[in-house]
């Protein structure tokens, strides 16, 4: 099985205005494990409608069980001055997740590893102590 | 030796979201680790896309102190928490956000654990759940049975199958309303006692819908009411006797069920078979009364029966005294009994469907739908699940506007010959069949009118009770 990648994005201050503009940059980002880039941020959005997905402190879950996904992937961004997500909850970081629609239980189990181990608030002050590129190697590091 | 030192708390969890990714598994670790901070014992169970997982049995959930439900999506075999009322429900983002709140609201619902169910409650919430199993027993058994009045054509006093095949399928909608009693016998004792309660009532419930004893009596609904409460807590109590460990292995599987049945069976055939038998003939003495006063009064005295109860022995002694008029050659209580069979379920489908809305929950007027269907082939156990919500608003309201509507019947002279009713009997009724579709109506919408000057506003609850 093919390990799923993690990819870092950088955030530029111009995108950082609204969290559906993050989640596009860095669906966009990924597009070469979408087969419709658009389908999938328009997923992401709906899935956004129905769940919070910033329950955690600092930091916004997105993600997407999609049939415009062709393989598990996770990326993440950071900005430190924070992103407005929901009413006026800022987030610092984004973990965006998203898996095809009849994605195995071996990657979704490493997806269920990394939601596990984001519920231990020591992990999360690393990662938000951490630049871009090492949260990205953390998270990879959590099953590799 | 105190007490907190050997027992700790237990909380037992199931956690499911939308997308079965994320919340689902953060909401689980949150929870685990809260309860370890606080030395609590703990086990999760998750339904998420990579699929179910730690799942919790029927010991996990009896031993628990709390059952707390983090979903944002109905969950899979969720009838299993039935019988719990130590359930705290909430989304799995509060689950994350507020795992500290949560278990210090289940710190206090479990001190008040100890505060027993009172046995009213508890013999009703056997109801409801023996109710909510036998209902789709009669709705499958209810359609296949109107399919075939409605195709079949009147020959003498019943209605013909047209062809083998509905005749065949006829002959499975009554093996199927067949059941109904002994699953609604053995779902109120599980309720009670649990699995090991299942055998013996089922068969108890077989008993008592069947001709039984020197006397052949069967006591139906009201027999299977009685000895499903019966049995429920006789097994409960069962569960609860020291036996040796060779023995308790085999307790639920063969000592239970056959100790119950041999108590119980004896009980039921040699002593309440016979009060419950004088009943329904006291019933049918009673109407034959009135039948010699007036023919109005006996249609309120027919509408009031075929409401009351709903299908249980007063119907019963209702369709006994009908059926006998009928073999002496006198159509018109059958015609106005059949008649009425059809109103209580008509008239909670109009209430919840049409006029008052508003006043019911979403899943009350799912209810509805399913009365409408059960009203056409006459089969009043359809306002079954209203009466058990409210009873008395709704078996005042159905029993008023029944009797109106029979009184009608009889004055307007509705006569019947086939032995079912609702309006897929329509063929069978050769006099007034214009009458016996209007006084339907009109005593359905009787019940519609008094339900919605009476009825308060619906709240939409969960079966589940919060902490605070």
């Amino acid at each position: 099985m093919e390990p799923i990648p993690v990819l870092p994005v950088e955030l530029t201050s111009d995108v950082i205005t609204h969290k559906s503009s993050v989640i596009k940059l860095m669906a966009e980002q990924s597009e070469v494990y979408l087969t419709d880039v658009n389908k999938f941020f328009v997923d992401v959005m709906q899935h956004e409608q129905e769940m919070e997905t910033d329950v955690l402190p600092n930091i916004a879950l997105p993600h997407s069980k999609s049939d415009a996904v062709k393989t598990p992937f996770i990326v993440v961004a950071k900005y430190n001055q924070g992103i407005v997500w929901n009413n006026a909850n800022k987030v610092k970081l984004v973990v965006l997740i998203g898996a095809p629609k009849n994605a195995n239980k071996e990657h979704l189990t490493i997806i269920a590893k990394l939601a596990a181990n984001l519920a231990d608030d020591d992990f999360i002050e690393v990662l938000l102590n951490s630049d871009i590129q090492t949260v990205a190697e953390k998270i990879r590091g959590l099953y590799e | 030796m105190s007490k907190e030192s050997l027992n700790n708390k237990k909380i037992v969890a199931i956690c499911a979201c939308t997308a079965g990714m994320a919340h689902t598994y953060i909401a689980k670790q949150k929870i685990e680790n809260e309860a370890k901070k606080r030395g609590w014992d703990c086990k999760v169970e998750t339904q998420g896309a990579a699929g179910i997982d730690n799942v919790l049995t029927e010991q996990d959930l009896k031993s628990a102190d709390v059952i707390l439900l983090a979903t944002d999506i109905s969950i899979d075999n969720a009838e299993r928490l039935e019988p719990f009322k130590n359930v705290i429900k909430v989304s799995t983002g509060e689950a994350v956000k507020n795992t500290a709140n949560i278990f210090n609201n289940a710190e206090a619902l479990s001190s008040k654990k100890e505060v027993k169910e009172s046995i009213g409650k508890e013999i009703f919430r056997s109801l409801n759940t023996g109710i909510s199993k036998f209902l789709p027993v009669i709705i499958a058994s209810g359609i296949l049975f109107s399919i075939v009045l409605m195709t079949g054509h009147v020959s003498g006093d019943t209605i013909l199958p047209s062809n083998q095949f509905f005749a065949d399928l006829q002959q499975v909608a009554l093996y199927g309303f067949a059941m109904m009693v002994p699953v609604l016998a053995a779902y109120m004792a599980y309720s009670i006692g649990g699995n090991a309660a299942l055998a013996p009532a089922f068969i108890m419930g077989y008993v008592v819908n069947n001709p039984i004893g020197s006397n052949h009596v069967s006591t139906g609904f009201i027999g299977a009411m009685i000895f499903g409460v019966l049995i429920g807590y006789f097994v409960k109590w069962f569960k609860t006797v020291k036996v040796h460990p060779v023995i308790a292995s085999v307790m639920p599987v063969m000592i239970i069920p056959t100790v119950t049945l041999l108590i119980m069976a004896p009980i039921y055939i040699y002593g309440l078979s016979y009060p419950l038998d004088w009943f329904v003939k006291a019933m049918v003495e009673t109407l034959k009364g009135m039948s010699e006063v007036n023919a109005a009064f006996l249609g309120i005295g027919i509408g009031v029966l075929a409401a009351l109860d709903m299908g249980g022995p007063c119907s019963k002694a209702a369709t006994a005294f009908t059926l006998a008029a009928m073999a002496e050659g006198v159509y018109g209580p059958n015609g106005v009994f059949r008649m009425c069979c059809a109103i209580p379920p008509l008239g909670l489908a109009i209430s919840s469907l049409l006029v008052s809305r508003s006043k019911y929950t979403k899943e009350e007027k799912e209810f509805g739908i399913t009365a409408f269907f059960l009203s056409l082939a006459g089969i009043t156990e359809g306002a079954i699940p209203f009466a058990a919500k409210d009873p008395k608003r709704v078996i005042i309201a159905i029993v008023v506007g029944t009797a109106i509507a029979g009184m009608l019947g009889m004055i307007n002279g509705i006569d019947s010959l086939v032995a079912f009713g609702g309006l897929v009997a329509l063929g069978g009724v050769t006099k007034g069949a214009l009458w016996y579709v209007i006084d339907m109506f009109i005593g359905a919408f009787i019940i519609a009118a008094i339900l919605h000057f009476t009825r308060k506003p619906a709240v939409e609850g969960d079966v589940v009770v919060d902490a605070d």
